[in-house]
């Protein structure tokens, strides 16, 4: 046990009273700086229009080389997806009217079921090329973690990757 | 008005001779230290005792304020690991929304 402080009495309760506040303000303190510091870099980069580059170098550990081929390899990219992202809602409106229209699957219901697919298979041909071009420029580490982190947005993403295990055949 | 007159009358004339028990004085002290020393020896007297003065020590002041410090910084670190966390996920779809049509569409 520690010895009664050899404080006055009425002065010791006021500067324990002190002393707690003051440790609730170095928690408060502490708490504010360390966070904001901890979190300003995501904080940076969620501001910024285009913060998802930075997030990807930073992910990545890509080099100053690495991501100025990756940004030029993403633009080139960019006209192609927009193209892409056209023709899905040219395809869908056009399934969308065929369906209030018909009350049965039509050789034209069929024609933009078809379309639908073809046009989902091209942006999974383009992007997974996209994936393999931008994989090229990474190291072999990042470029696992890479694929690993672009795989279920490729293979069925509403199903998710482990859907798509392979198995031995014959197994059914 | 008779009857005022005559408790005006008993008024004046009352004298009051309070008769204090020899010792009154010394029991009601003696009483006031025992129930002070019962109060002194509790134990929430003594534990408010003992944090107050070790509050008052300033080594083990100053560990306290260091202690709540750490605190804070440990609770941060779990929060922004989760704040971080959200957002890598948050920049993650953003990416992918810039190379994956339907992601593309779907975040506008």
């Amino acid at each position: 046990m520690i010895p009664i402080s050899t404080y006055p009495r009425a002065e010791a309760p006021r500067k324990a009273i002190l002393v707690l506040f003051a440790a609730l303000a170095a928690t408060a303190a502490a708490f504010c700086i360390y966070y904001s510091i901890a979190t300003h870099p995501m904080a940076v980069m969620m501001s910024k229009p285009e913060g998802e580059m930075d997030w990807l170098r930073s992910e990545f550990n890509l080099t100053d080389d690495q991501f100025a081929k990756i940004k030029a390899l993403q633009q080139a990219y960019q006209p192609k997806c927009n193209q892409l992202c056209i023709r899905i809602l040219e395809a869908n409106a056009n399934l969308d009217q065929l369906i209030s229209s018909n009350t049965a699957v039509t050789p034209e219901v069929e024609a933009a079921l078809k379309q639908c697919a073809a046009v989902q298979e091209d942006c999974h041909r383009a992007m997974l090329g996209h994936i393999y071009a931008i994989t090229a420029q990474m190291n072999p580490a990042s470029r696992d973690r890479y694929l690993q982190m672009m795989r279920k947005w490729i293979i069925q993403p509403r199903l998710g990757v482990d859907t798509a295990i392979s198995r031995p055949p014959g197994n059914g | 008005m008779e009857d005022n007159s005559l408790l005006k009358k008993k008024l004046e004339t009352w004298e009051v001779n309070p008769r204090i028990p020899s010792g009154f004085q010394r029991e009601v002290w003696q009483r006031t230290a025992v129930k002070e020393t019962a109060r002194r020896n509790s134990f929430k007297y003594q534990l408010i005792e003992w944090t107050v003065s070790l509050l008052v020590t300033p080594r083990y002041a100053a560990a306290i304020i260091l202690a709540g410090a750490f605190m804070g910084i440990a609770v941060a670190q779990v929060e922004a690991t989760s704040t971080n966390s959200n957002s890598s996920q948050s920049l993650e779809n953003r990416y992918v929304g810039t190379i994956d049509p339907y992601q593309h569409i779907s975040s506008r």
